[in-house]
């Protein structure tokens, strides 16, 4: 898979949520908009987003650190994902260079 | 001894006068006497099964303290052999903890239930097994404490809850009276603290428990209990009945139990307040919602989240975390996670009712539903952009939430059938030419009034729907007389209708 930037991530789940979540294509969110908190994504459908994002970005969130805070935003999400990401130094340095 | 019954109105007066005014200014001495007041409740019910009560506590108790004396270890953190002994130990102890409390619950509810499927698998091959003589008596509020032990250990094991120090705060924890029976399925976490903190007795808040357990009373006495006789009768002769009468008789069925049910939570929150605690919402108002999963975060939500939190995450987690492909069975991998963990859950959701096939499909019926549902979102997006409709049209919101209570009531029909033959002859009679004639039936006169009172009861669930109860903030601001004399109506209605005392029947779940 090519290295994705941080911001490519967030389009990428943003993209998701607003095509799976959003009740309508005209809603708008922001990439800090609450998500499971404000009760946008319930946490049912929060697990299927867990398994979008591990299979997206090929990343293994460890037992216990899929939570429903994590979850909260796309800006948390995708922080999640970058703290789990293989090689994860190496591969933003090269995209950033 | 029941909620609504005289020796219950006994009772509670004397529990709050020792309560508030005897023992109040001894934390551990109101919390001992709140636990020997739940034994006795509970004992009086049937005592055989106190004993089980107390083991399945004290279990749980060791469990976690258990659990808790094995610290947990960050994910990537280098460990020495004693550390890694005991990451392993606090799983295993979890692991046992869990098993002994599935099997508990298995052997009491659901013994009869797989020897029975058993003999019967046997039989298609042509042998007849003698059937099983031995047969179990469901101890009542198993389900539930069950429920609630196992959030006590899983939590500690998470980290969320330290183990309770005190064997006393435990037993209270799992044998408090207004929920051992059946619920609401409160978190250790919300109900501990509170039991580990004084209590300050407010005339609002027994004021406001006294309104909520006023609430279900209505509901129980007079729904329920008065439509538990017409509900029987069309489930036992429904041959007997023309399709039309039987529709109504599903109508009135679906009011029953939301009746019921929703009485007793109300009435066992609005004791809680009136001792002082805090006890988690169990509906909220689900025959309102628009669609299927609105219904199902608004129905029996203390259940819902608890098979949410501790079996449909987990379960999804592993699914997920063991899938490394982009498609499984040609479906998306996040959709098959969503198929597979729902489907699952909900039919252990519908068994959970009780040991019975019918609870099973009705279970994975809602199961179904959900799936369906999750799947149409797209779709339905994509028409309304197309067509220029607007989501929140009013039309379309109602005739929507018509469509769920019906296809949610179809679904009752599993839930309140005896067996499968019985639910599809419910519905082969219901469904056929006479579903468009007039509604005839014995007792037409009680009936009309028994439906008057049920859309008088909707009329006030509607005007209270943005509270945790109807009568929650309902006349707050009206004249004290006129306040008053409402309630006063409330109570002479209770007492005009309420005499069939008919037993709540999430009991024998």
């Amino acid at each position: 898979m090519e290295t994705m930037t941080t911001m490519q991530r967030k389009e990428c789940v943003m993209d998701y949520v607003m095509k799976e979540f959003l009740e309508m294509y005209d809603d708008k969110i922001e990439y800090a908009t609450p998500l499971v908190s404000s009760g946008l994504i319930d946490s049912f459908s929060m697990m299927s987003m867990l398994a979008y994002i591990q299979n997206t970005f090929e990343v293994k969130i460890p037992p216990g650190k899929a939570t429903p805070e994590a979850f909260d935003s796309i800006d948390s999400i995708v922080a999640l994902v970058e703290k789990y990401l293989p090689e994860k130094v190496g591969s933003e340095q090269k995209v950033m260079a | 001894m029941i909620f609504a019954s005289i020796e219950f109105g006994l009772y509670i007066i004397i529990v709050f006068i020792i309560y508030w005014f005897i023992v109040r200014r001894n934390l551990t001495l109101q919390n001992a006497f709140l636990l020997t007041a739940g034994y006795v409740f509970y004992a009086w019910w049937d005592w055989r099964f106190l004993f089980l009560l107390i083991g399945v506590s004290t279990f749980n108790y060791l469990i976690g303290r258990g659990i808790d004396n094995n610290p947990a270890v960050e994910e990537g953190e280098s460990i020495d052999a004693k550390a890694a002994r005991q990451a392993r130990n606090r799983k295993l102890l979890l692991v046992f903890g869990v098993i002994v409390n599935v099997l508990i619950l298995g052997v009491f509810k659901y013994f009869n239930f797989f020897i029975d499927s058993f003999i019967q698998m046997v039989a298609v091959t042509g042998y007849d097994l003698p059937r099983s003589t031995t047969r179990f008596v469901l101890p009542v509020g198993i389900s539930f404490y069950t429920f609630l032990s196992l959030s006590y250990i899983i939590d500690i094991y998470r980290d969320t809850i330290k183990a309770e120090k005190s064997l006393m705060n435990v037993l209270l924890t799992l044998s408090f009276f207004p929920i051992i029976f059946a619920g609401p399925i409160q978190r250790p976490s919300t109900l501990l603290p509170q039991i580990k903190t004084a209590r300050v007795f407010t005339y609002d808040k027994a004021a406001d428990g006294l309104r909520q357990f006023l609430w279900g009373a209505f509901a129980k006495l007079v729904l329920a209990d008065q439509l538990a006789p017409f509900v029987a009768d069309f489930f036992s002769n429904e041959t007997y009945y023309s399709g039309s009468t039987l529709a109504l008789g599903l109508v009135f069925f679906g009011i029953q139990l939301y009746a019921d049910f929703s009485g007793y939570s109300n009435m066992a929150i609005g004791i809680g307040s009136i001792l002082g605690f805090k006890l988690m919402q169990n509906f909220n108002y689900p025959y309102f919602g628009r669609d299927i999963t609105d219904y199902w975060k608004r129905w029996h939500i203390s259940l819902t989240s608890w098979f949410r939190d501790y079996f449909f995450m987990p379960l999804s987690f592993t699914i997920s975390y063991n899938t490394n492909r982009k498609k499984v069975l040609l479906i998306r991998t996040d959709l098959f996670v969503f198929i597979v963990a729902s489907l699952i859950t909900w039919m252990l959701t519908g068994l959970w009712h009780g040991a019975n096939y019918t609870f099973m499909y009705w279970g994975l019926i809602n199961g179904v539903l959900l799936v369906v549902y999750y799947l149409q979102r797209k779709p339905r997006k994509e028409l309304f952009r197309k067509y220029g409709i607007n989501n929140n049209n009013t039309a379309l919101v109602i005739f929507e939430r018509f469509f769920n209570l019906g296809v949610i009531l179809l679904g009752l029909v599993f839930f309140r059938a005896d067996n499968m033959s019985h639910a599809l002859s419910f519905f082969s009679e219901m469904f056929d030419a006479s579903l468009f004639t007039i509604p005839q039936f014995i007792g037409m006169k009680r009936a009309m009034l028994t439906t008057l009172l049920c859309i008088i009861f909707f009329i006030i669930e509607w005007k209270g729907r943005a509270n945790l109860y109807p009568l929650e903030k309902m006349g707050l601001k009206w004249e004290k007389p006129v306040r008053y004399a409402f309630y006063y109506l409330v109570i002479l209605v209770i007492f005009m209708f309420g005499g069939a005392h008919q037993q709540f029947i999430y009991f024998q779940f």
